[in-house]
């Protein structure tokens, strides 16, 4: 666990000052995966960039906290930028990460090889180690550079919007491969985000930038206390329930008799297309069946298809 | 991956060889192969007029091409990096220019200056020298490299109107040696001045090795470079030293030579296909002589029949190498 505290971000342009965030007090606990989450240009790269080093401070802590913390060997990083190099091969990217133990002849002993090898089969991307850097996916690239981090052995990981530009399933695969780094080779993982979801699903504490300030917590906590919905105004999203609010905008309701997953989906394209959706006794009424869907004795075996009818209805 | 540069490097040196050996066998005076084999195997019994041409006036010119391409070379791969961009050479920080308004300034003010004309090295070194000092302090004000880059790009431009303004002024004849200058030439040096070659490649060498690490980190960016306890400025610096050196030193005794510097690290770079700057180095070195010494070996063979100056011949030769090459290749990077 590391504190620190009395520590201000931004950018310091001659004597102009842009304060982003201010007198920030966090405590990093080991072994955990942590998400920075904040909107655009709230200053969580900034600030990520800041705790380890990269990025000078406004104000300085008074006290050693952050230079310990900073000490070499302590945090190891991974950046967004998307690397554009055919002659780069993927081996030698990751052996970048082992620079900060060699000498300047770049001769690697055994525990340095090991080191290497080690990140590769951790992230799972032994297959990609003959690789150049320009054949790799999105993806596969954040891969490679998370290898060249862990190869780096250092007990801290910081990783500034890993998932940008990533499709879902190359998002899921990031951050669980995050999740276990931390909880199964105890490494203290720090992630900037703004991808609520994932945040929410997988990290195990929140940092939360709202008004210059960090809130922390666990994810749960943060969403009960409200925290979340003041930070991420989601228009139509109610983030406790994890339901949408569509707009009524037709003047109608249904009754919908059913269960399961068919009708919660059924129920979502009605009032996706602004029917109210209730539980008595309404003008239409809809049967979720296993098989089809029933409106007045008439079967539908697809849903387009009734909602198309239903919407021609409407319209005579 | 590694065993494959490593006999890749291997033919490039072999090819040094070869080609340096060779082009001891052809200059502007016809000698027989069999004396040339005859001076170089038994170089103390023989004290014929070939011998004295052979030793005195080819090989010096065939270890200043050897020298000078290395040089320039090297340049030019550390300005790429420095950069992230293959169209960088060794004149992209307005040394060579500088060179040339010092050469222009000795030729065409000499008789203001009380000094003999023809004493260009020294005056191409303090042009080449002049610019660093203004370079420098500007490299340690401006963080940003592709300012740094325009910036030098200005510095050219200042430099070559001066060199304009001055040949605008002067009478023919002297116009005529300062072309004959940026023409660029290979032969005529003495033993000593090969030998400050040689010193200038060997401390830009030393200092490109010592900083290859930090180079390959280099276009992964600033910050991982803080994060593994480099000095950035420190890396920078070393790059722009070693790259004034090189050019300038260079550019003091064979004039402003294009082309080698630019094309010969961007086709090793692809040719290799690595990134990592140990093997580069070496590499680029080697391609650079061999470039060098085979345009100035195709002078040599026609220089019976016609006189190309070493500038021409270049990018002459050189231009349709580096065409085939992208052909071939694709595309090329750094």
């Amino acid at each position: 666990m590391v504190f620190v505290q009395n520590l201000s971000v931004g950018y310091q342009k001659g004597k102009e000052k842009n304060l982003l965030l201010d007198h920030i007090d966090v405590s990093l606990p080991s072994g955990k995966l942590v998400c920075l989450l904040g909107s655009n240009g709230s200053g969580k790269s900034t600030f990520l960039k800041t705790l380890a080093g990269i990025h000078p401070p406004l104000s300085q802590p008074a006290d050693q906290t952050l230079i310990e913390f900073q000490k070499p060997g302590n945090i190891a990083i991974v950046l967004t930028d998307k690397l554009n190099l055919s002659n780069l091969s993927v081996y030698d990217l990751v052996t970048t990460g082992r620079y900060a133990y060699v000498n300047w002849l770049i001769q690697l002993s055994e525990t340095d090889k090991h080191a290497i090898n080690q990140a590769f089969h951790l992230v799972g991307i032994d297959q990609l180690k003959d690789k150049f850097v320009d054949e790799l996916s999105d993806g596969q690239q954040q891969m490679v550079m998370i290898a060249r981090a862990l190869a780096q052995e250092t007990p801290y990981i910081f990783l500034d919007e890993p998932t940008a530009h990533l499709d879902l399933n190359n998002r899921m695969e990031i951050m669980t491969l995050l999740r276990k780094l931390a909880h199964q080779h105890n490494k203290t993982i720090l992630v900037s985000t703004h991808e609520l979801d994932l945040a929410l699903q997988l990290a195990d504490v929140l940092w939360l930038v709202q008004d210059k300030k960090i809130v922390s917590g666990i994810p749960e906590e943060l969403v009960l206390d409200g925290v979340l919905d003041k930070a991420f105004p989601l228009k139509g999203f109610n983030l406790k329930t994890g339901e949408m609010n569509y707009e009524k905008t037709k003047n109608k309701s249904i009754q919908l008799i059913g269960e399961g997953y068919r009708y919660l989906w059924t129920k979502n394209a009605f009032e996706r297309m602004g029917f109210s959706v209730i539980n008595e006794k309404a003008e239409i009424q809809i049967e979720v069946e296993k098989e089809y869907w029933k409106i007045d004795s008439n079967r539908y075996n697809r849903l387009q298809l009734l909602l198309e009818d239903l919407i021609n209805r409407e319209i005579k | 991956m590694e065993l494959k540069i490593k006999y890749k490097l291997a033919f490039l040196g072999i090819l040094v060889v070869f080609v340096a050996i060779l082009h001891l066998f052809f200059g502007s005076i016809h000698i027989p192969f069999y004396s040339v084999f005859d001076v170089l195997l038994f170089p103390n019994s023989t004290s014929s007029a070939y011998h004295d041409v052979i030793w005195w006036v080819r090989l010096p010119r065939m270890l200043t091409a050897l020298l000078a391409g290395a040089a320039l070379s090297l340049a030019g791969l550390q300005m790429q990096t420095l950069f992230r961009n293959p169209l960088a050479g060794p004149d992209v920080l307005g040394l060579t220019s500088g060179a040339g308004l010092g050469v222009a300034i000795s030729i065409f003010l000499s008789p203001l200056l009380l000094v003999i004309k023809g004493f260009n090295p020294i005056f191409a070194f303090t042009g080449a020298f002049f610019v660093m000092l203004i370079i420098l302090p500007i490299a340690k004000m401006i963080k940003d490299n592709n300012s740094l880059l325009v910036i030098g790009i200005m510095l050219s431009a200042i430099a070559s109107s001066c060199v304009g303004i001055l040949q605008y002024i002067s009478d023919a004849n002297d116009v005529q040696s300062y072309l004959m200058w940026t023409f660029g030439k290979m032969g005529g040096l003495s033993f000593f001045e090969v030998f400050i070659i040689g010193i200038g490649l060997l401390v830009g060498l030393l200092l490109a090795f010592i900083n290859s690490r930090q180079m390959n980190v280099w276009v992964l960016g600033e910050s991982y470079l803080t994060n593994l306890q480099f000095n950035i400025a420190k890396a920078r610096m070393t790059m722009i030293l070693s790259t004034c050196l090189l050019t300038g030193v260079v550019t003091a005794y064979c004039g402003p030579i294009a082309f080698v510097g630019l094309v010969s690290p961007l086709l090793v770079r692809n040719w290799l296909k690595t990134y990592n700057h140990q093997w580069l180095i070496i590499g680029a070195c080697l391609g650079g002589s061999i470039c060098l010494l085979v345009c100035d070996l195709f002078i040599n063979i026609f220089s019976s029949q016609v006189s190309i100056p070493i500038n021409v011949a270049t990018s002459l030769f050189g231009a349709p190498v580096v065409i085939f090459f992208i052909f071939k290749l694709k595309r090329l990077s750094i």
